[in-house]
Protein backbone atom coordinates (compact mmCIF):
# COMPACT_ATOMS: atom_id res chain seq x y z
CA UNK A 1 0.00 0.00 0.00
CA UNK A 2 1.12 3.39 -0.90
CA UNK A 3 1.09 6.80 0.69
CA UNK A 4 -1.98 8.42 0.21
CA UNK A 5 -0.14 12.39 -0.46
CA UNK A 6 2.29 10.34 -2.56
CA UNK A 7 -0.35 8.57 -4.65
CA UNK A 8 -2.23 12.36 -4.94
CA UNK A 9 0.90 14.36 -5.75
CA UNK A 10 1.45 11.97 -8.65
CA UNK A 11 -2.04 12.67 -9.38
CA UNK A 12 -2.18 15.76 -9.53
CA UNK A 13 1.09 15.84 -11.62
CA UNK A 14 -0.33 14.38 -14.07
CA UNK A 15 -1.45 17.26 -16.41
CA UNK A 16 2.34 17.53 -16.83
CA UNK A 17 2.43 13.92 -17.98
CA UNK A 18 -0.87 13.87 -20.24
CA UNK A 19 0.63 16.94 -22.07
CA UNK A 20 -2.40 18.61 -22.61
CA UNK A 21 -2.01 21.66 -25.29
CA UNK A 22 -1.79 24.90 -24.24
CA UNK A 23 -4.90 25.68 -26.09
CA UNK A 24 -7.08 23.51 -23.55
CA UNK A 25 -5.41 25.66 -20.99
CA UNK A 26 -6.31 28.96 -22.69
CA UNK A 27 -9.88 27.79 -23.56
CA UNK A 28 -10.46 26.36 -19.98
CA UNK A 29 -8.89 29.90 -18.55
CA UNK A 30 -11.61 31.60 -20.70
CA UNK A 31 -14.48 29.48 -19.83
CA UNK A 32 -13.47 30.37 -16.35
CA UNK A 33 -13.54 33.98 -16.28
CA UNK A 34 -17.18 34.14 -17.44
CA UNK A 35 -16.84 37.28 -19.47
CA UNK A 36 -15.68 35.78 -22.60
CA UNK A 37 -18.40 35.47 -25.13
CA UNK A 38 -19.26 32.12 -26.21
CA UNK A 39 -18.04 32.94 -29.74
CA UNK A 40 -14.31 34.02 -28.65
CA UNK A 41 -13.99 30.74 -27.08
CA UNK A 42 -15.69 28.99 -29.88
CA UNK A 43 -12.97 30.70 -32.15
CA UNK A 44 -10.11 30.32 -29.93
CA UNK A 45 -11.40 26.45 -30.15
CA UNK A 46 -11.69 26.73 -33.98
CA UNK A 47 -8.07 27.88 -34.10
CA UNK A 48 -7.04 24.23 -33.90
CA UNK A 49 -8.95 22.72 -36.29
CA UNK A 50 -8.06 18.77 -35.13
CA UNK A 51 -9.46 20.17 -31.51
CA UNK A 52 -12.48 21.34 -32.99
CA UNK A 53 -13.06 18.22 -35.37
CA UNK A 54 -12.27 15.96 -32.22
CA UNK A 55 -15.15 18.25 -30.16
CA UNK A 56 -17.48 18.21 -32.81
CA UNK A 57 -17.19 14.49 -33.56
CA UNK A 58 -17.96 13.56 -29.78
CA UNK A 59 -20.98 16.07 -29.17
CA UNK A 60 -21.96 14.10 -32.94
CA UNK A 61 -21.22 10.63 -31.83
CA UNK A 62 -24.73 9.82 -30.98
CA UNK A 63 -23.50 10.21 -27.15
CA UNK A 64 -25.85 13.72 -26.73
CA UNK A 65 -28.59 11.90 -29.36
CA UNK A 66 -29.51 15.09 -30.91
CA UNK A 67 -31.39 14.77 -34.37
CA UNK A 68 -29.62 17.29 -36.39
CA UNK A 69 -25.87 16.74 -36.91
CA UNK A 70 -23.88 20.15 -35.23
CA UNK A 71 -21.43 21.05 -37.27
CA UNK A 72 -19.97 24.23 -35.43
CA UNK A 73 -18.63 25.03 -32.27
CA UNK A 74 -21.15 27.32 -31.65
CA UNK A 75 -24.15 25.63 -31.96
CA UNK A 76 -22.34 23.41 -29.51
CA UNK A 77 -21.73 25.41 -27.31
CA UNK A 78 -25.38 27.27 -27.47
CA UNK A 79 -26.71 23.63 -27.08
CA UNK A 80 -25.04 22.26 -24.19
CA UNK A 81 -23.13 24.76 -22.16
CA UNK A 82 -19.69 26.49 -22.14
CA UNK A 83 -19.01 23.88 -18.73
CA UNK A 84 -19.86 21.17 -21.04
CA UNK A 85 -17.58 22.14 -24.21
CA UNK A 86 -15.00 23.12 -21.93
CA UNK A 87 -14.82 19.60 -20.63
CA UNK A 88 -15.22 18.15 -24.46
CA UNK A 89 -12.34 20.01 -24.89
CA UNK A 90 -10.63 18.40 -21.97
CA UNK A 91 -12.40 14.48 -22.43
CA UNK A 92 -11.23 14.83 -25.69
CA UNK A 93 -7.75 15.72 -24.99
CA UNK A 94 -7.39 12.75 -22.43
CA UNK A 95 -8.85 10.45 -24.95
CA UNK A 96 -5.82 11.36 -27.00
CA UNK A 97 -3.98 9.43 -24.40
CA UNK A 98 -6.34 6.80 -23.88
CA UNK A 99 -6.55 5.88 -27.41
CA UNK A 100 -3.04 4.86 -27.36
CA UNK A 101 -3.24 2.39 -24.33
CA UNK A 102 -4.36 -1.44 -24.53
CA UNK A 103 -7.87 -3.29 -25.00
CA UNK A 104 -8.66 -2.62 -21.37
CA UNK A 105 -9.20 1.12 -21.50
CA UNK A 106 -10.79 0.53 -24.26
CA UNK A 107 -13.39 -1.09 -23.18
CA UNK A 108 -13.86 1.23 -20.10
CA UNK A 109 -14.55 3.90 -23.19
CA UNK A 110 -17.09 1.87 -23.79
CA UNK A 111 -18.45 1.42 -20.48
CA UNK A 112 -18.50 5.41 -20.05
CA UNK A 113 -20.06 6.04 -23.13
CA UNK A 114 -22.73 3.21 -22.03
CA UNK A 115 -23.23 4.90 -18.50
CA UNK A 116 -23.23 8.06 -19.56
CA UNK A 117 -26.29 7.49 -22.12
CA UNK A 118 -28.04 5.68 -19.04
CA UNK A 119 -27.19 8.64 -16.81
CA UNK A 120 -28.58 11.13 -19.75
CA UNK A 121 -31.78 8.88 -19.97
CA UNK A 122 -32.85 8.29 -16.19
CA UNK A 123 -32.01 12.48 -16.10
CA UNK A 124 -35.04 13.23 -18.31
CA UNK A 125 -37.01 10.49 -16.53
CA UNK A 126 -36.27 12.11 -13.44
CA UNK A 127 -37.07 15.58 -15.02
CA UNK A 128 -33.67 16.34 -13.22
CA UNK A 129 -32.61 19.96 -14.72
CA UNK A 130 -29.33 19.69 -17.12
CA UNK A 131 -29.34 16.42 -18.17
CA UNK A 132 -26.41 16.80 -20.79
CA UNK A 133 -24.08 17.69 -17.91
CA UNK A 134 -25.34 15.00 -15.87
CA UNK A 135 -24.78 12.39 -19.22
CA UNK A 136 -21.59 13.98 -19.11
CA UNK A 137 -20.68 12.82 -15.25
CA UNK A 138 -21.77 9.48 -16.45
CA UNK A 139 -18.87 10.36 -19.14
CA UNK A 140 -16.03 11.13 -16.35
CA UNK A 141 -17.08 8.57 -13.71
CA UNK A 142 -14.34 6.18 -14.07
CA UNK A 143 -11.58 8.82 -15.30
CA UNK A 144 -9.81 7.71 -11.83
CA UNK A 145 -9.29 4.54 -13.53
CA UNK A 146 -7.63 6.12 -16.59
CA UNK A 147 -5.37 8.09 -14.82
CA UNK A 148 -4.51 5.01 -12.69
CA UNK A 149 -3.79 2.61 -15.60
CA UNK A 150 -1.63 5.74 -17.08
CA UNK A 151 0.21 7.05 -13.70
CA UNK A 152 0.90 4.05 -11.73
CA UNK A 153 1.38 0.82 -14.81
CA UNK A 154 3.18 -1.47 -12.05
CA UNK A 155 0.01 -1.03 -9.07
CA UNK A 156 -2.52 -1.36 -12.32
CA UNK A 157 -0.98 -4.67 -13.68
CA UNK A 158 -1.52 -6.07 -9.93
CA UNK A 159 -4.66 -4.60 -9.40
CA UNK A 160 -5.88 -6.56 -12.99
CA UNK A 161 -4.29 -9.68 -11.57
CA UNK A 162 -6.03 -8.97 -7.81
CA UNK A 163 -9.38 -8.83 -10.26
CA UNK A 164 -8.88 -11.79 -11.81
CA UNK A 165 -7.62 -13.94 -9.07
CA UNK A 166 -10.49 -12.59 -6.68
CA UNK A 167 -12.54 -12.31 -9.27
CA UNK A 168 -13.86 -8.75 -7.50
CA UNK A 169 -14.88 -5.40 -8.41
CA UNK A 170 -11.56 -3.20 -9.68
CA UNK A 171 -12.84 -0.86 -6.50
CA UNK A 172 -11.67 -3.57 -4.13
CA UNK A 173 -8.28 -4.17 -5.79
CA UNK A 174 -7.42 -0.96 -5.93
CA UNK A 175 -7.62 -0.05 -2.04
CA UNK A 176 -5.81 -2.97 -1.37
CA UNK A 177 -3.06 -2.41 -4.12
CA UNK A 178 -2.90 1.43 -4.11
CA UNK A 179 -4.65 2.27 -1.34
CA UNK A 180 -7.10 4.41 -2.75
CA UNK A 181 -9.78 4.29 -5.38
CA UNK A 182 -10.72 5.85 -9.17
CA UNK A 183 -13.55 8.07 -7.91
CA UNK A 184 -11.23 9.66 -5.54
CA UNK A 185 -8.53 9.60 -8.02
CA UNK A 186 -10.58 11.25 -10.68
CA UNK A 187 -11.84 13.82 -8.32
CA UNK A 188 -8.56 14.95 -7.65
CA UNK A 189 -7.83 15.47 -11.30
CA UNK A 190 -11.09 17.17 -12.27
CA UNK A 191 -10.54 19.93 -9.38
CA UNK A 192 -6.96 20.40 -10.48
CA UNK A 193 -8.65 21.20 -13.42
CA UNK A 194 -11.12 23.30 -11.60
CA UNK A 195 -14.30 21.98 -12.84
CA UNK A 196 -17.08 22.77 -10.66
CA UNK A 197 -18.56 20.49 -8.24
CA UNK A 198 -21.68 19.74 -10.05
CA UNK A 199 -19.22 17.66 -12.36
CA UNK A 200 -16.63 16.83 -9.86
CA UNK A 201 -19.07 15.35 -6.73
CA UNK A 202 -20.64 12.94 -9.24
CA UNK A 203 -17.41 11.25 -9.84
CA UNK A 204 -16.27 11.98 -6.41
CA UNK A 205 -19.25 9.65 -4.97
CA UNK A 206 -20.44 7.44 -7.29
CA UNK A 207 -19.42 4.74 -5.27
CA UNK A 208 -20.05 6.06 -1.87
CA UNK A 209 -23.13 7.60 -2.38
CA UNK A 210 -24.80 9.92 0.49
CA UNK A 211 -27.77 11.67 0.30
CA UNK A 212 -26.76 14.54 2.00
CA UNK A 213 -23.61 15.64 -0.22
CA UNK A 214 -24.33 18.40 -2.87
CA UNK A 215 -25.43 17.50 -5.82
CA UNK A 216 -26.98 13.96 -4.21
CA UNK A 217 -29.54 13.82 -7.07
CA UNK A 218 -27.08 13.62 -9.93
CA UNK A 219 -24.96 11.38 -8.26
CA UNK A 220 -27.48 9.04 -7.67
CA UNK A 221 -28.25 8.84 -11.29
CA UNK A 222 -24.59 8.31 -11.98
CA UNK A 223 -24.64 5.72 -9.33
CA UNK A 224 -27.57 3.88 -11.26
CA UNK A 225 -26.98 4.23 -14.47
CA UNK A 226 -23.17 2.50 -13.35
CA UNK A 227 -24.76 -0.41 -12.40
CA UNK A 228 -27.43 -1.08 -15.65
CA UNK A 229 -24.40 -0.44 -17.62
CA UNK A 230 -22.99 -3.40 -16.26
CA UNK A 231 -25.85 -5.69 -15.55
CA UNK A 232 -26.41 -4.91 -19.67
CA UNK A 233 -22.50 -6.14 -19.83
CA UNK A 234 -21.90 -3.00 -22.33
CA UNK A 235 -18.01 -1.85 -22.68
CA UNK A 236 -15.53 -3.08 -19.54
CA UNK A 237 -15.42 -1.76 -16.37
CA UNK A 238 -12.23 -3.35 -15.27
CA UNK A 239 -13.66 -6.23 -13.57
CA UNK A 240 -17.19 -8.87 -14.19
CA UNK A 241 -19.19 -8.18 -11.06
CA UNK A 242 -21.68 -5.38 -9.94
CA UNK A 243 -21.63 -2.98 -7.06
CA UNK A 244 -24.03 -3.29 -5.02
CA UNK A 245 -27.32 -0.83 -5.44
CA UNK A 246 -27.50 2.14 -2.44
CA UNK A 247 -31.24 2.39 -1.45
CA UNK A 248 -31.02 5.74 -0.43
CA UNK A 249 -29.70 6.95 -3.97
CA UNK A 250 -32.41 4.56 -5.88
CA UNK A 251 -34.93 6.22 -3.40
CA UNK A 252 -33.78 9.50 -4.47
CA UNK A 253 -34.90 9.08 -7.99
CA UNK A 254 -38.55 8.02 -7.71
CA UNK A 255 -38.34 5.81 -10.77
CA UNK A 256 -39.71 2.23 -11.14
CA UNK A 257 -38.81 -0.86 -12.68
CA UNK A 258 -40.41 -0.09 -15.74
CA UNK A 259 -38.18 3.18 -16.36
CA UNK A 260 -35.15 1.04 -15.83
CA UNK A 261 -36.26 -1.63 -18.42
CA UNK A 262 -37.15 1.47 -21.30
CA UNK A 263 -33.61 3.05 -20.24
CA UNK A 264 -32.16 -0.27 -20.89
CA UNK A 265 -34.16 -1.11 -23.95
CA UNK A 266 -33.21 2.58 -25.13
CA UNK A 267 -29.47 1.92 -24.81
CA UNK A 268 -29.96 -1.02 -27.10
CA UNK A 269 -31.38 0.78 -29.50
CA UNK A 270 -28.85 2.87 -29.58
CA UNK A 271 -26.43 0.84 -29.99
CA UNK A 272 -27.64 -0.86 -32.76
CA UNK A 273 -27.72 2.64 -34.23
CA UNK A 274 -24.48 2.92 -34.23
CA UNK A 275 -23.35 4.47 -30.90
CA UNK A 276 -20.05 3.21 -30.64
CA UNK A 277 -19.39 3.25 -34.41
CA UNK B 1 -29.33 1.58 -40.00
CA UNK B 2 -30.64 4.02 -42.46
CA UNK B 3 -33.56 6.94 -41.28
CA UNK B 4 -35.53 6.96 -44.39
CA UNK B 5 -38.68 8.79 -45.04
CA UNK B 6 -41.84 7.02 -44.21
CA UNK B 7 -43.16 7.16 -47.37
CA UNK B 8 -40.59 4.49 -48.40
CA UNK B 9 -40.83 1.94 -45.67
CA UNK B 10 -41.92 -1.40 -46.92
CA UNK B 11 -43.92 -3.20 -44.64
CA UNK B 12 -41.40 -6.20 -43.31
CA UNK B 13 -38.98 -4.25 -42.61
CA UNK B 14 -38.39 -3.88 -39.05
CA UNK B 15 -38.05 -0.60 -36.32
CA UNK B 16 -34.46 -0.58 -35.61
CA UNK B 17 -35.07 2.82 -33.16
CA UNK B 18 -38.43 3.76 -31.45
CA UNK B 19 -40.65 6.30 -32.76
CA UNK B 20 -41.09 8.85 -30.46
CA UNK B 21 -43.40 12.44 -30.24
CA UNK B 22 -41.53 15.57 -30.35
CA UNK B 23 -41.49 15.31 -26.71
CA UNK B 24 -39.70 12.62 -26.63
CA UNK B 25 -42.81 9.98 -25.63
CA UNK B 26 -41.90 6.46 -27.38
CA UNK B 27 -45.04 6.07 -29.83
CA UNK B 28 -43.91 2.88 -31.31
CA UNK B 29 -41.31 0.11 -29.69
CA UNK B 30 -37.91 -0.25 -31.59
CA UNK B 31 -37.77 -4.10 -32.57
CA UNK B 32 -41.99 -3.69 -34.30
CA UNK B 33 -42.70 -4.82 -37.86
CA UNK B 34 -43.84 -2.60 -39.89
CA UNK B 35 -47.13 -3.31 -41.45
CA UNK B 36 -49.50 -1.79 -43.50
CA UNK B 37 -51.80 -0.37 -40.98
CA UNK B 38 -48.52 0.77 -38.70
CA UNK B 39 -47.16 2.87 -41.56
CA UNK B 40 -50.85 4.22 -42.52
CA UNK B 41 -51.03 5.11 -38.30
CA UNK B 42 -47.88 6.69 -38.40
CA UNK B 43 -48.48 8.32 -41.34
CA UNK B 44 -51.68 10.26 -39.30
CA UNK B 45 -49.20 11.00 -36.73
CA UNK B 46 -47.46 13.51 -38.81
CA UNK B 47 -44.13 11.57 -38.67
CA UNK B 48 -41.91 12.00 -41.37
CA UNK B 49 -38.61 9.03 -40.92
CA UNK B 50 -38.34 6.19 -39.24
CA UNK B 51 -35.03 4.14 -38.70
CA UNK B 52 -35.49 0.97 -40.02
CA UNK B 53 -32.94 -2.51 -40.95
CA UNK B 54 -34.10 -5.99 -41.72
CA UNK B 55 -34.48 -8.92 -39.38
CA UNK B 56 -30.84 -10.38 -40.81
CA UNK B 57 -29.16 -7.13 -39.80
CA UNK B 58 -30.97 -6.90 -36.17
CA UNK B 59 -29.69 -11.10 -35.64
CA UNK B 60 -25.85 -9.96 -36.44
CA UNK B 61 -25.63 -8.34 -32.60
CA UNK B 62 -24.07 -11.46 -31.00
CA UNK B 63 -24.23 -14.89 -32.07
CA UNK B 64 -23.27 -16.58 -29.04
CA UNK B 65 -25.93 -19.64 -27.90
CA UNK B 66 -28.47 -18.33 -25.67
CA UNK B 67 -27.81 -20.64 -22.78
CA UNK B 68 -24.32 -18.99 -23.23
CA UNK B 69 -25.16 -15.52 -23.00
CA UNK B 70 -27.53 -16.07 -20.19
CA UNK B 71 -24.82 -18.01 -17.58
CA UNK B 72 -22.80 -14.92 -18.57
CA UNK B 73 -25.50 -12.29 -16.76
CA UNK B 74 -25.85 -14.97 -14.40
CA UNK B 75 -22.02 -14.34 -13.68
CA UNK B 76 -22.36 -10.84 -13.43
CA UNK B 77 -24.88 -11.06 -10.94
CA UNK B 78 -23.03 -13.35 -8.57
CA UNK B 79 -23.08 -12.23 -4.89
CA UNK B 80 -26.68 -10.60 -5.23
CA UNK B 81 -29.43 -13.59 -5.01
CA UNK B 82 -30.55 -11.84 -1.70
CA UNK B 83 -31.52 -8.80 -3.96
CA UNK B 84 -34.64 -8.63 -5.11
CA UNK B 85 -34.08 -5.41 -7.21
CA UNK B 86 -30.74 -6.84 -8.28
CA UNK B 87 -32.59 -10.26 -9.62
CA UNK B 88 -35.61 -7.88 -11.04
CA UNK B 89 -32.81 -6.47 -13.12
CA UNK B 90 -31.36 -9.32 -14.09
CA UNK B 91 -34.84 -10.19 -15.33
CA UNK B 92 -34.71 -6.85 -17.19
CA UNK B 93 -31.35 -7.65 -18.45
CA UNK B 94 -32.06 -11.63 -19.73
CA UNK B 95 -35.59 -10.74 -21.52
CA UNK B 96 -34.18 -8.12 -23.66
CA UNK B 97 -31.33 -10.62 -24.57
CA UNK B 98 -34.37 -12.74 -26.14
CA UNK B 99 -35.38 -9.83 -28.45
CA UNK B 100 -31.84 -10.23 -30.26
Amino acid sequence: MRDRAVVRARVEGITKILTIPTIVGRITTMVSSGTVSAGEIADEIGKDQILAAKVLKLVNSGFYGFRQPISTITHAMVLLGNDVVKTLVLTSSVLDIVSAMNEHIKGLWEHSIGTARLAGTLAQKTEAKNPEEIALCGLLHDIGKVIIAQTFPEEHAEIRRTVSARNCLQIEAEQAVLGVTHPEVGMWLLKKWSLPASLVNPVAYHSNFHPRRDFADRTAIVHVADILCRAKGVGYAGDHRIPALNRDAWAMLRLDMDDIAEAMANLEDEIRSGLFA
Amino acid sequence: MPRILLSKAQPGQVLTRPVTTSAGVVMVQAGSPLTPALIERLTNFGVDTVVVGDDAAQAAGDARPMEERVREVEARFLGHDQDDWMMTLKQIVIAQLARD
